[in-house]
């Protein structure tokens, strides 16, 4: 028989356990809710809408369209936004041809359509774009992947832009393209540009497919794979074609984005390339500009299971604060996007199951994505974009839909990642058929913002409202010596027992550019200790004692950051 | 689409299979009148069309081309008629398949296995919501059919939901402990939800239960291989090798596992192996995506009613409902091998050799290189007094498998009846 003392114990004990749960279900929904993003694209300004140029017949070329670039094309201190659109494929008739659009950042986050006054409304079917100096006078210049021929605009730096497409020698020919990156293959202080390939299709070629009768996109299986190109700076406005010389074009692949980076930190660029329903490609550069196919031997070719994904983004960055690049590739339905692990030995493993990073993406299509510390705490996110390519897809496959709920994954900072999407704004509530995304600091106020190109519709822009005390830093770094924009360089922030690593990139995640400045998120500390800049066929700079929450601007050669 | 739905289930129960064949005429009419009226089926197609799909929403200064008299609009009404028939085929066949299922449904109205089809049918269809509605009801009609369970956690698994499948499986495996696959699912559950460890156990359960499954020495390297337990994955991966067939995942995890011990060379050897087996894979892989067929396909998964509705009439003691299940499927798929075994089998065991004869002479037809039919069709003649026959036939499938002394064996038995 329960005495009265046993039961009243009992009723604490319970009231007590009851407590506990309450508070740790209150912490752990704290800790979710850390990160908001708000959805503000109707307030912003951008009237961009997307079109794919379909007619109904389904080309492979359609459901691919497009990328984004973010990058401050005016040198005023914020990011712009470059749309790329598709064009009107065969079959479909257009009153006004569609075309890219390029919207000027007033500042926050309200947009002006500069298109027409800067001469960047390509109308060509585009694909891939990045941005880079290539011409190191101190603007960022873009590259084009269409398909169809490609396109180099020269920034004049008056705000407007100049096609050298023929001049420069890098159009490309007629082929599909995918991503694009700007990268220094030699070290010797320009940019060089890598351009990924898709699939060699034709309007001949095309056949009409169906599942249960529902008319659907053909696979990329169907078509043969188009090698990738290298262009060669020739450091007077010209570009080389040394795809073959340099061992690009050894292997064909399906590519669809691409990433550089210094995968084995032996202080040179090497290149990652995500393949569509093929093995992935990692060339390593061996300092002068000659690459080998690592891919396969390095474990990130395949999952870890040795099956092809229908990889899509692809970009880098070190998630577990170990001072090496990982890399994250998206993926097709029925795949995960998969985390390769760096192991420091040249080799990598894929660590999505156990680090819980494609958590979600499972039943999704998976496109524009990376790694980047939405709520400051020194642990980088990762944020994915999704949608399906067949715009009737629920009528044959009832797990599946055209429009799908993007996915942001955080950091817990053990190696592992959990899925908050449902728990982080109505920003991340919105569902359109995501291709493009962008990563970058958009209204300048230390936190990373979201821009999102939605197949056949307008875009998203989402404004991370998320409330923390954490600090954050920005970089900007000005080579010298090497390329204008530090593109490549390696940059490694110390603050109070926390080391970082980065690199500037050049075109990246689905087919897209942006993050030229890095953005690190310190946690508490507000102070850092040491920053080290080692440029991309240059020297090694060491900056110390740098205040939190702003934005430094390193010249290549200084020990100081700028005024 | 819901409504959709119901109302093609209405439709289907109104009318029964034995509208069938009519529906049948009246689409071998339809296609023949097709390219005649080509233009007044593309808008034909058009209007059928813009109900069922979800539209694409058009951007603002893209039209689509007008249907007009041009070579390029005629190629795309072409498109539209080809489009418009394989949408009919495809949902003709459906139909099909589901009233195979609905008369299954209405002859045994009590028994769970027609309710367990149609949820298959469904999945298979992509109407997963629908399926697991249907097993569900199976689960009504008998809590302990382990194997609605195993499948609706097959579907939570595909959607990523490791949790709930993991509790599906649970209680199938309560059921039927013995359950083929059953472990392995619980394995790739655990792994999803991140948890290596866990996954051990039933995989090393699976291997007690059948050690030669190759797919589970398979995996048992892959989750090794993760936890960085690098000998234990190299004994899976290398038992798994050496279970037929050759796998390229197996090669894959075992270069992965010989390069993590530093064995370099070995490392390479074998991914050359993997390499030359992707590329034969993938060859196969997009020949097979070029050549797709859906109507094709659709005509398989009414195959697999009619063969999975045999089975049922079959087990419920209805021989001839079952053997004309079976013969509707061979109907169907002139190289279907399986049904016409089952055939024969049946029509063996109730001594109506002939029959069983004529359908083992068919699987010969179809699979030339198959010992085991010639070697069937020896028995059968035997059966019948037809040595001469029966000798020759067993000594074809002595040619093909040499090594086998069965049918040695079986071949002296006939000598020794002359």
């Amino acid at each position: 028989m329960m005495t009265k003392a046993t039961g009243l114990r009992r009723w604490f004990l319970f009231h007590c356990a009851a407590g506990l749960t309450w508070m740790w279900t209150l912490s752990a929904s704290c800790a979710q809710a850390a990160i908001k993003l708000t959805d503000v694209t109707a307030e912003s300004g951008i009237t961009f809408k997307h079109t794919d140029g379909s007619s109904g017949r389904r080309y492979i070329v359609e459901y691919v369209c497009a990328g984004l670039a973010l990058f401050d094309y005016d040198g005023d201190g914020d990011e712009d936004v470059y749309f790329l659109n598709g064009a009107p494929l065969r079959g479909t008739m257009a009153e006004t041809p569609p075309g890219n659009a390029l919207f000027r950042n007033d500042g926050g986050l309200k947009f002006t359509d500069v298109t027409e006054d800067a001469g960047v409304r390509d109308t060509g079917f585009g694909l891939g774009v990045a941005a880079g100096d290539y011409d190191n006078d101190g603007d960022l210049d873009l590259y084009l992947n269409n398909y169809g021929r490609n396109v180099l605009y020269q920034n004049n730096g008056n705000g407007t832009f100049t096609d050298v497409t023929r001049k420069a020698g890098v159009g490309n020919g007629n082929r599909v393209g995918a991503g694009a990156s700007f990268l220094d293959i030699d070290k010797d202080g320009d940019l060089d540009l890598f351009v990924a390939n898709y699939v060699k299709f034709s309007y001949d070629s095309h056949a009409p497919r169906a599942t249960r009768g529902f008319p659907t996109y053909p696979s990329p299986m169907e078509y043969a794979p188009d090698p990738d190109t290298l262009y060669r700076n020739d450091g007077s406005g010209t570009f080389t074609d040394v795809s073959e010389e340099s061992g690009i074009s050894a292997s064909a692949g399906w590519g669809m984005g691409s990433v550089c980076g210094d995968f084995d930190n032996d202080g040179d660029t090497d290149i990652f390339v995500s393949n569509d329903v093929a093995a992935n490609f990692l060339y390593r550069n061996d300092g002068s500009g000659k690459f080998e196919s690592a891919g396969l031997m390095a474990g990130v070719a395949y999952d870890f299971r040795g099956n092809a994904q229908g990889s899509m983004a692809a970009v880098c960055g070190d998630y577990n604060n170990d001072g090496w690049l990982d890399i994250y590739a998206t993926s097709y339905q029925q795949e995960l996007a998969v985390l390769y692990k760096n192991l420091r030995d040249g080799f990598f493993q894929d660590v999505t199951l156990v680090s819980q990073a494609g958590a979600a993406t499972l039943g999704k299509v998976t496109w524009g994505a990376d790694f980047a510390d939405f709520d400051n705490d020194g642990n980088r996110d990762i944020f994915v974009a999704c949608g399906h390519l067949d715009d009737n897809v629920e009528r044959f496959d009832d797990t599946s839909s055209y429009h799908q709920q993007n996915i942001l994954l955080v950091n817990k900072g053990d190696g592992k990642f959990a899925n908050i999407s449902d728990d982080s704004g109505e920003g991340l509530k919105v569902k359109l058929s995501s291709r493009g995304a962008g990563l970058d600091d958009l209204d300048n106020d230390g936190d990373i913002d979201v821009v999102i190109l939605n197949s056949r519709r307008e875009p998203t822009i989402l404004r991370n409202d998320s409330t923390n005390e954490n600090h954050w830093l920005q970089i900007r770094l000005r080579g010298v010596k090497t390329n204008r924009d530090g593109v490549g360089a390696r940059v490694k922030v110390t603050a109070g027992g926390l080391t970082q690593v980065d690199e500037v990139h050049s075109g990246r995640g689905y087919q897209s550019h942006y993050g030229t400045r890095l953005h690190f998120g310190l946690g508490k500390r507000d102070r850092i200790d040491r920053i080290e800049v080692r440029w991309i066929g240059g020297g090694t700079d060491v900056i110390e004692n740098i205040r939190a929450g702003q934005l430094v601007t390193i010249t290549e050669g200084s020990s100081e950051p700028d005024k | 689409m819901k409504k959709e739905k119901d109302s093609r289930r209405l439709k289907q129960s109104e009318v029964g299979s034995s509208r069938k064949p009519a529906r049948i005429r009246a689409m071998r009419l339809l296609l023949i009148l097709l390219p005649v009226c080509a233009v007044l089926v593309a808008l034909l197609a058009a209007r059928c069309f813009s109900p069922q799909g979800t539209p694409p929403p058009q951007p603002p200064a893209v039209s689509r081309n007008p249907p007009k008299a041009s070579p390029r609009a005629k190629k795309t009404a072409a498109n539209a008629d080809a489009a418009f028939s394989t949408r009919a085929l495809a949902q003709a066949l459906e139909e099909d398949a589901f009233a195979v299922i609905e008369r299954l449904m209405t002859d045994f109205p009590r028994s769970p296995a027609p309710v367990a089809l149609m949820g298959t049918i469904h999945a298979k269809l992509g109407n997963v919501e629908e399926a697991v509605r249907w097993w569900n009801r199976c689960l009504e009609m008998q809590p302990r059919h382990a194997t609605a369970y195993y499948e609706i956690a097959g579907i939570s698994l595909n959607k990523g939901e490791y949790e709930e499948a993991l509790d599906l499986l649970r209680k199938a495996l309560k059921i039927n402990p013995r359950m083929p696959g059953i472990h392995h699912r619980m394995a790739l559950a655990w792994m999803g939800l991140g948890n290596m460890r866990e996954a051990l156990a039933p995989l090393e359960n699976e291997i007690k239960i059948a050690p030669r499954q190759k797919h589970v020495h398979g995996l048992l390297g892959e989750i090794y291989l993760q936890l960085g337990e690098f000998a234990k994955a190299r004994k899976h991966f290398e038992t798994a090798i050496r279970i037929p067939p050759d796998n390229p995942q197996t090669y894959y995890g075992l270069a992965t596992t010989l390069t993590r011990l530093g064995q370099k060379e070995k490392a390479e050897e074998y991914m050359e192996k993997f390499r030359v087996l992707k590329a034969r894979n993938r060859a196969a892989a997009a020949a097979l995506k070029r050549n797709r067929d859906d109507v094709a396909s659709m005509r398989q998964l009414v195959l697999l009613t009619y063969k999975d509705a045999g089975s049922v009439y079959h087990r419920q003691g209805q021989v001839n409902e079952a053997l004309n299940c079976w013969q509707k499927a061979a109907d169907l798929y002139p190289k279907e091998t399986g049904c016409r075994v089952m055939m024969a089998s049946v029509y063996a065991q109730n001594r109506r050799y002939p029959e069983s004869l004529r359908m083992y002479e068919q699987l010969v037809a179809i699979d030339p290189w198959n010992p085991v039919y010639h070697m069937r069709v020896g028995a059968l003649n035997a059966q019948m007094n037809r040595i001469a026959d029966a000798l020759a036939a067993v000594q074809r499938a002595i040619d093909l498998e040499p090594d086998d002394v069965t049918y040695r064996k079986l071949y002296q038995e006939i000598r020794s009846m002359k």
